[in-house]
């Protein structure tokens, strides 16, 4: 399957590509600053990733994604692969 | 010391930490999540209820565990000590929740509304690792005032670690209670989900 350039697939479905840069970009607004491509951005590493804003940064991924995160994997969202395979696994579009 | 001083959230209380908590404490504070960044740790279960028999006999000294109200499991801990109401001010800390807890907002919300609106106190202060970066972030966020860096302020095993130290007043309380109480209420929210599922 070839995917085209605005990130998606024939089918119209996300790439993993486009859903991840989606989730950089929200993580950026949250912590506001960029979160540059190849960065794996882990939790235990970003000062400013508080309690707080993982709070805040769960709802903003719900919104920018369309899902909803169950409650046991709040405290799994501590990079952005595990959010990204998060997201896949809720069928994030 | 022992006290009855109890405080209830949307989704967790504070209550009265107990010896029976010592397990639960001594769990908390081996964490290897917190390894470095608390306070000396009483290594053994003996030395657990030998600290929780020394904070019973001091008058200035309130400990809380922070438990979910649904189902009244242990999610942290957490004190507010060397108080001095004819000087209105005390510290607090002692802070430690089990990874991935939700009860960060609210149970430091709880703790500021014990200090200022049930003790009647005009300051509180903290001191944190200066290493632990997310709880100080935390409290910058949270509208505290930086006012210091103290050297050598805790002990881990001989070596001396300097602490961040952060201030609440009275004035600055209101928006700091605004800001948490969303934030808590966000987190409830989050806790809810749990319940139902």
């Amino acid at each position: 399957m070839d995917d085209r350039r605005d990130g998606r697939a024939a089918d119209g479905t996300a790439t993993r590509a486009a859903l991840e840069q989606t989730v950089r970009d929200t993580i950026g607004v949250v912590l506001g600053r960029n979160i540059p491509a190849g960065d794996p951005l882990v939790r235990d590493d970003q000062p400013d990733w508080d309690s707080l804003k993982h709070i805040e940064l769960v709802f903003a991924l719900e919104g920018a994604l369309g899902i909803r995160f169950e409650a046991e994997e709040i405290g799994e969202l501590t990079d952005v692969d595990a959010i990204v395979e998060l997201a896949e696994k809720h069928g994030a579009a | 010391m022992r006290h009855e001083l109890s405080r209830e959230g949307r989704a967790f209380r504070l209550r009265p930490i107990g010896l029976h908590d010592a397990p639960f404490v001594l769990s908390l504070r081996t964490d290897e999540r917190a390894a470095g960044r608390l306070h000396p740790v009483p290594g053994r279960l003996a030395d657990q209820i030998a600290w929780l028999s020394a904070y019973f006999e001091r008058s200035n000294d309130w400990c809380w565990v922070v438990e979910r109200r649904r189902d009244g499991a242990a999610e942290g801990m957490l004190g507010l000590y060397d108080v001095d109401r004819g000087a209105g001010r005390g510290e607090w800390g002692r802070w430690i929740l089990r990874a991935g807890s939700l009860a960060a907002a609210e149970s430091v919300l709880l703790l500021y509304e014990v200090a200022f609106e049930e003790l009647g106190l005009d300051e509180v202060r903290c001191r944190t690792v200066a290493g632990n970066a997310a709880v100080l972030s935390f409290h910058d966020r949270a509208g505290l005032e930086r006012i210091g860096l103290e050297h050598d302020a805790f002990e881990f095993d001989g070596a001396y670690v300097d602490a961040v130290e952060h201030k609440l007043d009275r004035r600055r309380w209101p928006a700091v209670r605004a800001l948490l109480s969303r934030a808590a209420e966000q987190a409830a929210d989050l806790e809810a989900r749990r319940a139902a599922s």
